[in-house]
């Protein structure tokens, strides 16, 4: 599993190129303006990163990343506590039960119409899912943490806040990490979906510069937007798998 | 230093109620060594978590030191078979922890921490994981982070029982060694009766659950390595088994 990072370097070169070849071949074989292939869309990319497809890509990284830590914060707390405390996870349960497996795209139009076409019904949607998602992941880790080592920290003293943070915390880290990781696809997926819907000019994000692109039958501009889509979700892949290295070095032994 | 008379604990969950112990009664003075030995399940590990003061018990009186046996108590230090280290903190950190948690600053924390791991011959892997560390030097570090504390009462929970013969005679050693240093009390929960008869200066032998004290085997000849090869360390290592085995064989009636 752990091979030298050269290899895996070279592995991962060797799955890019054999990537772009597939879509290169694709392209070529299908013969279609709208679906060019690698060249030309790279190519367009930098073009349009330079003409404002820039703006777009912050900004939805900037929805996403907001969305992530928005959620991230009150779902590991309230699931550490959930998975400690048996008497609370009792009342919070049956809630958790029934609402976790409700597509909660479904209430795009009615959180868009309450809370506009802006940032704030995007972040809020993206974040109440990814939110479902990180909550049970934490609180079932937070269930599973060895009650003798809970006992052990407790017999040097610690308090109760102390045993969060030397006990629940480190042990639903890289399960907590996990979940974040997951989430990513999906908190990408619901903002583009969400983008397409709901944006109107100016820095509409890279799911409204792609539907944009699109109407007008510019192939190679929506390429570049899918470029930047894919090189987001990547690149915010690659901060979290990083993190999780840094973080917990315990784990990769 | 310990003062236990009609001890019962019981265990309340849902529906059921569980009777760990009852009628137990000893006294151990100060200085003392005293091993507890029975069949699993008769509530060994209850009976040490509740002079841990982790644990309340359900009717009778337990004393250390005079008082009321209370949780958070100091100069306690429990020492548990597995899980008593953290698995994100590496050896030196987790030998700090106690006196961390106690609130003492960071800086006197680690050299007090040094200083033990350098006794009990671990400082060489400090900066190991607890994955990283054979089952004895794991051991040895639990017992590294319990001297930090100074403590007068070492409780120790079949602390030995995960590890091979030879490493389980050295840790048997080092701990004598130890005891006659420091001159702390300890109580020594063990299934292994040479373990018992080489540590224990009295010997409680428990019935089956719920657990009542058989019988005290005095040992006070207990207290050299060399103990382990005389001939009345064999004749007591009989009369042990001997009152095990009447003890079941009453049980089994
Ligand atoms: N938290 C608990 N809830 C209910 N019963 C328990 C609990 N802990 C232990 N017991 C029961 O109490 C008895 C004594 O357990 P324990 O003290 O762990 O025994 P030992 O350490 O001698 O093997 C056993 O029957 C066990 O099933
Ligand atoms: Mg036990």
């Amino acid at each position: 599993m752990h091979s030298k990072p050269k290899h895996v370097a070279a592995d991962y070169a060797g799955a890019v190129i054999l990537l772009l070849a597939v879509w290169g071949l694709a392209s070529l074989s299908l013969n279609k303006p709208y679906f060019p292939g690698p060249c030309e869309s790279f190519l367009a990319f930098g073009r349009e990163m330079g003409k404002g497809l820039w703006a777009h890509l912050l900004v939805s990284t900037y929805r996403v990343v907001v969305s992530l830590a928005a959620a991230l914060v009150p779902a590991v707390a309230l699931g550490m506590v959930l998975g400690r405390v048996e008497r609370l996870d009792r009342y919070a349960a049956p809630f958790v039960y029934l609402t976790y497996p409700v597509p909660k795209i479904i209430f795009l139009p009615l959180v868009i119409t309450l809370l506009g076409l802006g940032d704030v019904s995007k972040i809020f949607l993206i974040s109440v899912i990814v939110f479902f998602q990180i909550l049970v992941t934490t609180r079932d880790a937070s269930r599973q943490v060895n009650k003798s080592m809970v006992d052990s920290v407790l017999s040097l003293g610690a308090g109760e806040l102390q045993i969060y943070r030397h006990v629940i915390f480190p042990a639903c880290l890289p399960k907590i990490l996990t979940a974040l990781r997951i989430s990513l696809g999906t908190a990408i997926a619901v903002l583009f979906f969400s983008e397409t819907l709901a944006s109107r000019g100016g820095a509409g994000g890279i799911g409204y510069y792609l539907m944009e692109a699109w109407a007008r039958l510019e192939w190679d501009v929506m390429f570049a937007g899918i470029i930047a889509m894919g090189l987001m979700g990547f690149f915010l892949y690659l901060v979290l798998e990083w993190a999780e290295k840094k973080l917990c070095p315990w784990e990769s032994l | 230093m310990i003062k236990v008379s009609g001890l019962e604990v019981t265990y309340v969950n849902k529906n059921t109620r569980v009777t760990a112990l009852t009628g137990v009664g000893f006294t151990l003075e100060k200085g003392h060594t005293c091993a507890i030995i029975g069949p699993s399940g008769c509530g060994k590990s209850t009976l040490l978590y509740v002079l841990a003061g982790l644990l309340k018990h359900t009717r009778g009186e337990v004393n250390i030191n005079g008082e009321p046996v209370r949780p958070k108590r100091r100069e306690t230090a429990l020492i548990l078979q597995d899980y008593g280290l953290l698995p994100w903190k590496t050896a030196l950190q987790n030998t700090a922890l106690g006196l961390l948690i106690r609130g003492v600053p960071k800086k006197e924390s680690l050299a007090a921490a040094e200083e033990s791991m350098k006794e009990l011959g671990i400082w060489e892997a400090r900066d190991h994981y607890p994955a990283q560390l054979s089952g004895g030097q794991r051991q040895r570090v639990a017992i590294a982070r319990s001297l930090t504390l100074k403590p007068d009462l070492f409780l120790m929970d079949e602390p030995f029982s995960s590890l091979d013969a030879l490493t389980r005679e050295g840790l048997q050693d080092t701990l004598l060694e130890f005891w006659k240093k420091k001159k702390s009390t300890m109580v020594l929960v063990t299934h292994n009766i040479e373990e018992a008869v080489f540590l224990g200066q009295k010997i409680l032998i428990f019935s089956a659950g719920p657990g009542r004290i058989l019988h005290t085997v005095r040992n006070y000849e207990m207290g050299d390595r060399d103990y382990r090869r005389q001939p009345l360390f064999y004749d007591r290592c009989s009369l042990v088994r001997e009152i095990i085995e009447r003890g079941r064989g009453n049980s089994a009636q």
